[in-house]
């Protein structure tokens, strides 16, 4: 208890190697998880909406790569952005740069997988009556996108929660260098080789709680949401209030 | 050829090496009302998508007149998580027409099926029947010349049912529009349509007048599946 209260004071104190570790952990997930949405969104619509030849091969792959290990995932970029490898005269390697690329070869497949499966299931149904109506493609996705948007806003909690426990690959192209590249679960990883097991529990607590409170402030965010469109749905449960939600309507669209 | 009419020409639809609709001609006459039964898995939906366009025949050419703008509403439609307005709305959006125009169109489609009490209500919160009630709501504010309706009132009770196919019928006179309706009930063909094809595994087995064919019908499979309605 004392150590956790310890690292709490100073995951707060502004300068200390805690609180620093907090603000990479936190920009490589924002990062990570910004870019593998970017990149997997717009994948996982394509593959879920369309039907094209080689599919099922495309589909096969993506599944693999849902589970690709991290460490291989990881290597994979070390050896691509170490000095003698394509990328290496960037000299990226052991950078939060390089952690957040390895970050984003390990999620986006994930999330592709995810909003690739979500739109196959509402897509043949939208697009059939889209055609039926006459609906440019355009729109047609647009409003398949606004259909699976609840699925798509968990999705992002999901690649932030995978890339803030992520250690292997991190490990491996970030290099666990003190005030550089040091995050929560390689500090805990350098506390635990240490025989430091109080601070590394207590490290592993803090980075519960910030993904509790992300999670929270988020789920937060639906709930507001789903209200909000709940209050503007005005399904009449007795005779006669069915004109006044014409009434509002009409306001509304005045 | 008459330029007012849909034209059916050797079509054949396959799934594989399965033959799911052989058509070797088929006309349907401008301002007709037509329904299509038969049993399950006779082509009546394969007949409707290759007539909307939505499924192109592996043989044969399906010609309807270019004037005419064509409205299509599948067996199972979607409803948007949008509010019952919008989803009527979005059918109009891209209509070239004026704000208060569109608005008068929805509002009209909507108030035709019985939907104007709902009109703020989501999608996801209907029931089935009020759901289908949308869809033909949105194929209702479209005023097209040909319309395709696959099993349109399946989810309605029997008052939901009547509702609808009056404002049917009131929207074929109104626009002397050509109907073309799939439907399990040989009740339905006979309150909204003048003439019925009956298929039965792809092939039409018969088809004329609707008083001929629910009374008097030729074919022994007719018969038998009519048989079944008279119980």
């Amino acid at each position: 208890m004392q150590e956790l209260f310890e690292v709490l004071t100073t995951v707060f104190t502004p300068g200390s190697e805690l609180s620093q570790i907090v603000l990479v952990t936190l920009k490589m997930a924002f990062f990570s998880t910004a870019i593998s949405m970017i990149l997997g969104v717009p994948l996982g619509v394509l593959i879920g909406y369309s039907d094209f030849k080689g599919k099922r091969i495309i589909l096969r792959v993506l599944n693999t790569l849902m589970g690709l290990p991290p460490v291989l995932a990881g290597l994979i970029v070390f050896f691509i952005l170490s000095r003698s490898g394509p990328l290496g005269e960037f000299r990226l390697l052991y950078t939060v740069q390089a952690m957040v690329t390895a970050q984003v070869v390990l999620i986006t497949p994930i999330v592709t997988g995810l909003v690739s499966t979500a739109v196959s299931q509402v897509a043949p149904k939208l697009h059939e009556t889209a055609l039926g109506i006459g609906l440019s493609r355009g729109r047609e996705l647009l409003y398949l996108l606004n259909e699976c948007r609840s699925q798509i806003f968990s999705y992002i909690f999901v690649a932030f929660g995978r890339s803030i426990g992520e250690v292997g690959a991190v490990m491996l192209v970030g290099g666990n260098v003190q005030y550089k590249t040091r995050v929560m679960t390689t500090a805990i990883m350098l506390e635990t080789n240490k025989g430091n097991f109080e601070m590394a529990v207590a490290l592993g607590i803090v980075l519960l709680l910030i993904s509790f409170v992300i999670n929270s402030v988020a789920l937060l965010f639906d709930e507001r949401g789903f209200a909000a469109r709940k209050r503007r749905s005005t399904i009449p449960r007795h005779k006669g209030e069915g004109s006044s939600a014409l009434n509002e309507n009409k306001k509304e669209r005045a | 050829m008459s330029m007012q009419s849909v034209h059916i020409n050797n079509a054949v639809v396959r799934y594989g090496e399965d033959v799911v609709l052989d058509i070797p001609e088929l006309t349907l006459e401008a301002a007709g009302q037509y329904a299509v039964i038969g049993p399950n898995g006779a082509g009546k939906t394969t007949l409707l998508r290759i007539l909307a366009g939505t499924l192109e025949p592996s043989e044969g050419t399906v010609s309807v007149p270019q004037a005419w703008s064509v409205g299509y509403l599948p067996q199972h439609p979607f409803v948007f998580n949008l509010s019952v307005y919008r989803n009527v709305d979005m059918a109009v959006q891209d209509a070239g027409l004026s704000h208060s125009e569109r608005e008068k169109r929805v509002n009209e489609a909507l108030e035709i099926v019985g939907m104007s009490d709902l009109i703020s209500a989501r999608g996801t919160e209907l029931s089935g029947g009020q759901a289908q009630r949308v869809t033909l709501a949105r194929v209702f504010a479209q005023h097209h010349n040909l319309l395709l309706l696959d099993e349109p009132t399946s989810a309605m009770d029997i008052k939901g049912t009547i509702i609808v196919e009056d404002a049917l019928k009131r929207y074929l006179d109104q626009y002397q529009a050509t109907l073309v309706v799939c439907t399990h009930a040989p009740s339905q063909a006979q309150r909204i349509s003048n003439k019925i094809i009956v298929l039965e595994e792809g092939r039409i087995v018969e088809q004329g007048p609707t008083v001929d064919i629910l009374q008097n019908p030729q074919n022994e499979m007719v018969q038998e599946f009519l048989s079944y309605w008279r119980l």
